[in-house]
């Protein structure tokens, strides 16, 4: 046994020492991101998703067809429901008025590399978020989640892939074509590498939703807690549906959500609205809005926009 | 869930090898139960109670067939109860909910029967009543070793699937020493390889395929990228958990023959694949059955149902009647003309792979298509199209692939016939070293996921 141990010891030790050299060598991928907060005396608008977010939402159009209103994109991306209500927990206990925008999701229990970039920017506390919103799920739920935000930061901070790539050429972020991805926030793209509109939400998709025999339990006891701190802290969460989905099985869980909420608390697409985004043209890819449909969707979004204000 | 944090399954393994090592021998197997129903248990929650009850009616029908009481089909209906429950009621599609990574909890009435690992419990519970009617064995006379073998924590979640008298006189062996922790973390070693580098950038690579404009032949490549992810998700989730076994001097069955990958037949194929569930079907069933049939007429239509059968148990569905019904065609077909006795073996090797990967690439995406309509329409309605700037967009996740495709198939074609620890045994210490290194170094570099994942854990 104690050969054994030996033998690890010296394993691992060699195995860190590389990594910390290369993590000491390349660059942090979150070098190229500034998170800007809100002050006491703004309103703001903030919008929280994954990628999709990142890519269709343009916080300086909708600024612009309000006064007076920050907003802010808090898109990361892989988000998921849970990455949107922890994130969502943090930019309602900030200072002013606020009206907390959540895209709906699956309920994935992976947490992505983004959202532990963002606790590191905003010191965030992560594993307070995740217990207070997950306070319904038993101890053993709950452990093994815990277990696995662990897991997931643990590999996050042995995993060499950014580093290599900038050894190798490449600069901060991950190059997909002619763009560079941010972890979080606005980050547009010119190209348009797809050319149907089926993955686009319709009215017909809203409407004709049959009721399935999900369990919807766990996304309503985190809803319902954030509506509560909204409450209490000066501000209002509206969830909205994603414009674009790649897969049905996510939709299969997302709508029926959607439906489980009261008018107050969801964004709603007019069928015209739907109409109106629905072309190939603003598509990057099948799951996300390039510069084109981010600038019409944005556009599309400010008269909806107006009653929360 | 569809896989394992690999922070919990370190640390229960190195707990599990702390005590072990802190006991007697005789006293060790305790120690594999407690720890092993711990895991379970954070896995499972409330629900190891309906496993402890099944136990429970094993251990009880056991004594009973023993002792000479007709009560075979009743205990093993009792057994396969939650598991048809569960598979009746279905949880909806397994392979969209999977590629969306998410836990479909479900309202419905099978959902209490949402259980990782039923199905391995289910069969391993039947073939150890089955064999004490035959007179294979003698039923356990304590409770608690027999539960170490219907929930031994590395074969519960996947299998490999064992007999009873295989597992329970090793369980009286448990031994950590040097070498069987030497020989344990080279496999694990080797899963993560194969599972979170290979599968997990197939997987990437089939998902944004999948939702692509790929239409036509080309939709065929979804179905090969499928087939190849299957066997390293699969095989991989299989050595890692018999790395794990392996720690504490358990040797588990082989479950995937050495480049299996590249069988010149379905038959050839189905032997080197998860052969121990085959062999299951085969001693449990087709056996069973085949002896009503002495002069040999139907052993045709006994295989086509036994192939139906184990199409059932991946699942409730037109698709999966579809893929089992052409299976055991396929089968049937090749037996009739005696494929494996042509003449040229070299050339029949060579076609023989393409025509099998052929063809199995299309029963691939039968088996992961939504439904029979859907794939009609995109493999013959739509215009045959690749992505647009397929090169562009795909070139660096198939070159990774690729690259380690060959990793894999030069140490499975070097290692022949050995299990791969046995194979790395036959290395030079400073070879040994440099094949973990390269290993570490691709998977810190390449790796995708976090944990090891496994498409047929829920299962």
């Amino acid at each position: 046994m104690l050969r054994s141990a030996i033998k690890l010891i010296v394993f691992f030790f060699i195995t860190a020492s590389c990594i910390f050299i290369l993590k000491k060598s390349g660059t942090k991928d979150n070098a190229n991101v500034r998170i800007t907060l809100p002050k006491a005396m703004d309103t703001s608008f903030f919008f929280i998703g994954s990628s999709r977010v990142q890519k269709g939402i343009d916080p300086l159009i909708i600024t612009n067809g309000y006064d007076n209103v920050k907003v802010f994109n808090w898109g990361i991306t892989s988000g998921t429901f849970l990455n949107n209500c922890i994130v969502a927990d943090f930019a309602i206990k900030q200072p002013g008025q606020k009206v907390v925008f959540i895209e709906l999701a699956p309920l994935v229990d992976v947490l992505p590399d983004g959202l532990f970039n963002f606790a590191t920017h905003t010191r965030l506390d992560l594993f307070g978020s995740v217990l207070t919103l997950t306070a319904n799920q038993s101890f053993s739920e709950q452990s093994m989640l815990m277990l696995k935000i662990i897991n997931d930061y643990f590999y996050k901070c042995i995993t060499v892939r950014n580093e290599v790539k900038h050894i190798i050429g490449h600069t901060a972020g991950v190059k997909v074509n002619d763009d560079y991805e941010k972890w979080i926030g606005f980050s547009p793209s010119n190209r348009n590498g797809h050319y149907t509109t089926r993955s686009f939400l319709t009215s017909q998709e809203i409407n004709n939703c049959r009721l399935n025999s999900i369990n919807l339990v766990k996304y309503q006891v985190m809803i319902s807690y954030l509506e509560g701190l909204a409450k209490s802290n000066n501000s209002r969460v509206v969830f909205f549906l994603p414009i674009t989905s790649m897969k049905q099985a996510e939709k299969n869980i997302v709508i029926p959500l959607y439906h489980t909420l009261p008018d107050s608390m969801k964004l709603e697409y007019s069928s015209q609205f739907l109409q109106q985004m629905a072309d190939a043209e603003y598509l990057l890819d099948i799951n996300h809005l390039n510069r084109k449909g981010a600038t019409t969707y944005s556009t599309l979004l400010i008269p909806l926009l107006e009653k929360y204000r | 869930m569809n896989g394992i944090n690999l922070v919990l399954a370190s640390l229960f393994i190195l707990i599990t090898i702390l005590v072990t090592s802190l006991v007697s021998q005789p006293n060790r197997w305790k120690v594999l139960l407690v720890t092993g129903l711990l895991f379970y248990y954070w896995l499972i929650g409330d629900k190891i109670i309906i496993v402890l009850i099944l136990s429970g009616i094993t251990y009880v029908s056991g004594c009973m067939i023993h002792s000479g009481k007709n009560v075979v089909l009743l205990s093993v209906l009792l057994l396969l109860v939650p598991l048809l429950l569960l598979k009746i009621s279905g949880a909806g599609d397994h392979f969209n909910n999977y590629q969306l990574k998410v836990d479909i909890a479900s309202n419905n009435w099978g959902s209490l029967f949402q259980i990782i690992g039923l199905s391995y419990f289910t069969f391993n519970g039947i073939s150890y009543l089955i064999d004490i009617k035959r007179r294979y064995i003698s039923p356990e006379k304590n409770f608690f070793f027999l539960l170490l073998y219907l929930t031994y924590f590395p074969t519960i979640f996947s299998g490999p699937l064992h007999r009873a008298n295989y597992l329970l006189g090793q369980f009286k062996n448990i031994e950590v020493n040097d070498h069987s922790i030497s020989r344990g973390l080279r496999l694990i070693l080797w899963a993560l390889f194969k599972n979170l580098v290979i599968a997990q950038r197939i997987f990437a690579l089939i998902n944004r395929l999948q939702h692509s404009e790929i239409a036509g032949g080309y939709y065929l490549i979804i179905g090969l990228l499928f087939f190849l992810y299957l066997y390293c998700n699969f095989s991989s989730f299989i050595d890692f958990f018999q790395g794990v076994s392996l720690i504490f001097n358990i040797r588990l069955k082989h479950n995937f023959r050495n480049r299996v990958y590249f069988s010149a037949s379905r038959q050839e194929f189905w032997r080197g694949w998860h052969t121990t569930l085959n062999q299951w079907f085969r001693d449990y069933f087709f056996f069973v059955l085949s002896r009503y049939d002495k002069k040999g007429k139907y052993l045709d239509v006994i295989l086509l149902i036994t192939f139906l059968l184990i199409a059932l148990w991946h699942g409730f569905s037109t698709v999966m009647i579809v893929w089992g019904t052409l299976n055991g065609l396929w089968i049937v077909i090749e037996k009739k003309f005696e494929f494996e006795k042509w003449k040229y073996p070299r050339v029949r090797k060579v076609s023989g792979v393409i025509y099998h990967l052929s063809i199995a690439a299309c029963l691939a995406i039968i088996f992961i298509s939504p439904s029979a309509s859907f794939l009609y329409n995109k493999v013959f309605v739509q215009a045959a199209e690749l992505p647009s700037n397929f090169r562009e967009q795909y070139l660096v996740s198939l070159l990774v692939i690729s690259g380690s495709l060959v990793i894999m198939d030069y140490h499975y074609a070097k290692a022949k016939d050995m299990r791969f620890e046995d194979y790395l045994d036959t290395k030079r210490p400073i070879l040994r070293w440099l094949i973990y290194a390269k290993l570490v170094i691709i998977i810190l570099i390449f790796g995708l996921s976090t944990g090891i994942d496994n498409y047929y854990i829920q299962f």
